[in-house]
């Protein structure tokens, strides 16, 4: 399914940028801006000129608030549902209505103000207090981003990444394949978001196959579900590691640790999918409760080098 | 837990207050957030609002003080605040590791701010001049206004790219917690 031009753009993908912060620095300064005039009215010798340049200003930043909500929105729905971003995200838009709705009244307030000389002290303190909410709405934005990365090389992305976290479990299989309900239905690109009893796997659909390997980035732990499919390989989105889905490999920085990939088969039109039974969220957690350097990897006992992950797309012989 | 509403993020915040270098502050490490993009928004919005009011001011023709004096005000406003940012500007580049393309495009960004920086001060010198409550502005004026936002623009958007295409910045605070997560995920990580 090509992506919808309309939403792309709001995402700024063709700009290799995010829109919702190129807009928000207009807001942002309107409203500190339109502060700064009320007080220099209200101290200085007043001027309804400065009066008149608060209200300008802060019209002007209203009017942008709601330019750039438009792909704010756009960028809430495109994370992930039980991604904790998305609950700052709620924060972070509650916080913002309540910012332009404090604006909104704080403007009708101004047509009614007797003196033309000087803004009213309820006004300007009125302006204090959006701006400290405005603050805390935007931290709250620049966490989402410097933190979570929300945004971050999206650009990159090609096909849907996952909406949400899909719980599957090992338990009820002999033989430790897990089937993944509805992956045969995947699009092509397309990424899934599986936890199989805890494992964080991502299971991907990308040139006619499927690949499953490890969520984490081994950089900084980026959503490699979100990175960018080509070629049998992943980049993360956040600062482009480059990973070979066979092996597992780093193929360039900056991560220095190879990744993690499980074995995956198409059975009777079905996907299903290995992770080993030596536990490797254990095996982890051991190696750091033991103090060792040396990383444990259930991948490198096996020689020779690891099978790809990898089922080609049976061929179409009609 | 991780904090996710207002009061969690404040009592955090305190937290790390402590045990802090100067470096580590111009980055924003105590905030959680890097100090530079915080600041930028002030010049970054003023100074193409200081251009609307000057285009305002000059094609109207009608001696409206208002829109001088917000100008005027924009263009101080956003020198004081883009001061601040360069410091918290060149700190973040130095975090960069060398031969990483994001350096280069860095010290582009860091010299169209410059130029950007540099003839905001030549205008506000010439209005400041003439003394802020002058209803008009000249054609001199005017021009570097938008030659300076003409190259405020791109230079931004470099700075936008640094973080959302070179993620400069991500993760940066937040890597000790993702590597908690990663872990009790079941993924390989290398070395803390
Ligand atoms: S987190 Fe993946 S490259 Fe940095």
């Amino acid at each position: 399914m090509p992506e919808n031009p309309v939403r792309s753009v709001l995402e700024g993908k063709p700009f290799r940028h995010p829109l919702h912060p190129m807009l928000v620095h207009f807001p942002i300064g309107l409203f500190v801006i339109s502060l700064v005039l009320d007080v220099a009215s209200y101290l200085g010798r007043g001027s309804h000129a400065l009066v008149l340049g608060a209200l300008y200003t802060m019209c002007a930043g209203v009017a942008m608030g709601i330019v750039a909500a438009v792909p704010g929105f756009v960028d809430w729905t495109d994370i992930r549902r039980d991604h904790p971003a998305k609950g700052i995200g709620q924060w972070h838009m509650g916080l913002n209505i309540l910012v332009l709705l404090i604006y909104g009244i704080s403007i009708i307030a101004r047509f009614a103000t007797t003196n033309p000389r000087r803004t009213d002290l309820p006004l300007i303190f009125t302006s204090v207090i959006a701006i400290c909410v405005l603050m805390v709405s935007g931290y709250l934005g620049g966490l989402m981003v410097y933190d979570d990365g929300i945004g971050v090389g999206r650009h990159r992305r090609r096909g849907r990444a996952p909406v949400r976290t899909i719980p599957l479990t090992a338990a009820g299989s002999a033989d430790g394949w897990v089937s993944v309900p509805g992956a045969e239905l995947m699009e092509d690109p397309q990424t899934l978001r599986l936890s199989i009893d805890g494992v964080i796997v991502a299971l991907a659909k990308a040139d006619g196959a499927y690949y499953a390997f490890q969520e984490f980035c081994t950089h900084r732990y980026g959503p490699l579900s979100e990175g960018c499919l080509k070629g049998g390989q992943v980049t993360c989105p956040w600062h482009g590691s480059l990973f070979d889905l066979h092996t597992g490999k780093v193929q360039h920085g900056p991560a220095k640790t190879n990744i993690n990939v499980y074995d995956v088969r198409l059975v009777n039109g079905k996907v299903s999918i290995r992770v080993p039974s030596d536990d490797s969220i254990n095996a982890v957690r051991r190696s750091r409760v033991a103090g060792a350097t040396q990383e444990r990897d259930w991948k490198t006992a096996a020689e020779p080098a690891p099978r790809p992950a990898r089922v080609d797309r049976t061929p179409d012989t009609r | 837990m991780r904090p996710t509403t207002p009061p969690e993020f404040a009592r955090e915040l305190t937290a790390k207050a402590k045990h802090l270098t100067l470096k580590d502050f111009l980055q924003g490490k105590p905030l959680g957030h890097p100090l530079h993009a915080f600041l930028v928004h002030l010049p970054m919005a003023l100074w193409p609002t200081a251009l609307a009011f000057d285009i305002l001011a000059y094609v109207r023709h009608d001696n409206d003080l208002s829109l001088t004096l917000t100008a005027w005000w924009c263009i101080l406003v956003g020198l004081i605040t883009a001061t601040a940012a360069i410091p918290t500007g060149i700190a973040d580049w130095t975090g960069i590791r060398p031969g990483r393309p994001a350096r280069k495009l860095g010290l582009l960004h860091a010299a169209l701010n410059s130029a950007v920086f540099a003839l905001f001060i030549v205008n506000f010198t010439l209005r400041g001049l003439r003394g802020p409550y002058v209803p008009s502005i000249t054609r001199t004026e005017l021009l570097l206004s938008a030659i300076a936002v003409a190259l405020l623009f791109p230079s931004a958007y470099l700075g936008g790219l640094l973080v959302y295409d070179h993620g400069i910045g991500v993760a940066r605070t937040s890597k000790h917690y993702w590597r908690n997560v990663a872990i009790a995920g079941g993924a390989r990580v290398g070395e803390d």
